[in-house]
């Protein structure tokens, strides 16, 4: 699975317009893939108009998910070491109830709750949030990046538990009702990512597109053809986190569309 | 004298740069350098504040008031000072 590369590119980054289905969201849950050759300061992965998460001062342990409320904050910041050089899964949650969490994971550890340096709930209903999304700005919003590949960014607009995310760790892309924004970013290179959600909230890519093979995600992309020679090489049982997780079967690949098969 | 941890500090640059950007409509001027030293200074600048303020009042009130109740009147003072 390709990745979009950021490589610390002064200007490149992923937006997509603000529109309804991703504005103003009350609760919400966000994931991806990322792979960082380092880390800087005030690096923003994901920024919405007063919901994102930045890494404020560079350091690996330092991702701070923030929310705005009318009367506080809501913010979380991690206190995880989050390596350069390796693909880590992470996600993050929110809802006036429970606030923000974030929660990492790799391509052999299942996903689990961070420990934070801060988190609070914050207080007050959450501010509206209808500017442009962006993925992988800079500290300004406009240059500066994050030096680091992005395999894929999905947005919903509910809270998951952590059996849940656990769920998207090693899933296929695919599309829940309350999934908003699903962006395979190393799709194919285009200069617009589909919006794999269905809710039309195309990326566009500022400056020029850059994608990444790096070390692969063995992930299995929606729309394409699985590994399957990848999939069945591994050991006895599937490869150990999709066994760990009890998705092997699941994930076993079957032949569709090539013969025996009737479309009624 | 500086009275905040650097984890401390960081918290306050962390805050002031969400509402700052968020207000500012997604732009920021001021890189994360600049909210930490500004911090630090705020950092001192307030405790030279409290220092001069404990100073400033009267004998009773100062040796039997407690700090919550010392910030209590400020904060009142500072609010009818507000427009």
């Amino acid at each position: 699975m390709s990745a979009f590369d950021f490589n610390n590119t002064s200007g490149r980054y992923v937006e997509a317009a603000g529109s309804s289905s991703i504005n103003n969201f009350t609760a919400l849950t966000f994931w991806l893939w990322f792979y960082a050759d380092a880390f800087q300061s005030g690096d923003r992965w994901w920024s919405k108009f007063g919901q994102e998460l930045i890494n404020n001062f560079g350091d690996a342990d330092d991702f701070y998910l923030s929310i705005d409320r009318a009367t506080t904050l809501a913010e979380a910041a991690s206190n995880e070491n989050f390596a350069t050089g390796k693909w880590w899964f992470l996600a993050g949650t929110y809802d006036e109830s429970d606030g923000p969490r974030l929660f990492k994971g790799d391509l052999d550890t299942a996903v689990a709750e961070c420990a934070y340096t801060t988190r609070n709930v914050g207080a007050g209903a959450t501010n509206s949030s209808t500017g442009v999304l962006r993925v992988g700005t800079g500290y300004n919003f406009t240059t500066g990046q994050p030096d680091a590949r992005v395999a894929l960014f999905g947005l919903r607009n509910d809270r998951l538990t952590l059996t849940q995310i656990r769920r998207l760790q090693y899933a296929p892309l695919m599309a829940e009702s309350a999934t908003k924004l699903l962006w395979w970013l190393g799709y194919n290179g285009l200069t617009n990512v589909p919006d794999l959600s269905g809710n039309l909230n195309t990326g566009t890519v500022a400056g020029s597109v850059a994608l990444a093979n790096g070390v692969p995600i063995e992930l299995i992309p929606l729309f394409t053809r699985p590994n399957y020679a990848a999939v069945e090489a591994a050991p006895a049982g599937g490869h150990p986190a999709m066994r760990r997780l009890g998705l092997f079967d699941y994930m076993r690949p079957v032949e569709i569309g090539r013969q025996n098969v009737r479309i009624f | 004298m500086a009275l905040l941890t650097a984890d401390q500090r960081r918290q306050v640059a962390r805050r002031f740069a969400e509402v700052e950007f968020r207000d500012n409509n997604q732009t920021a001027n001021l890189d994360v350098d600049d909210l930490m030293a500004a911090a630090q200074e705020a950092d001192i600048y307030q405790d030279s504040v409290t220092v001069a303020y404990n100073t400033a009042l009267p004998l009773r009130f100062r040796n039997n008031a407690t700090a919550r109740q010392k910030n209590l009147l400020l904060r009142l003072v500072m609010e009818e000072h507000a427009p």
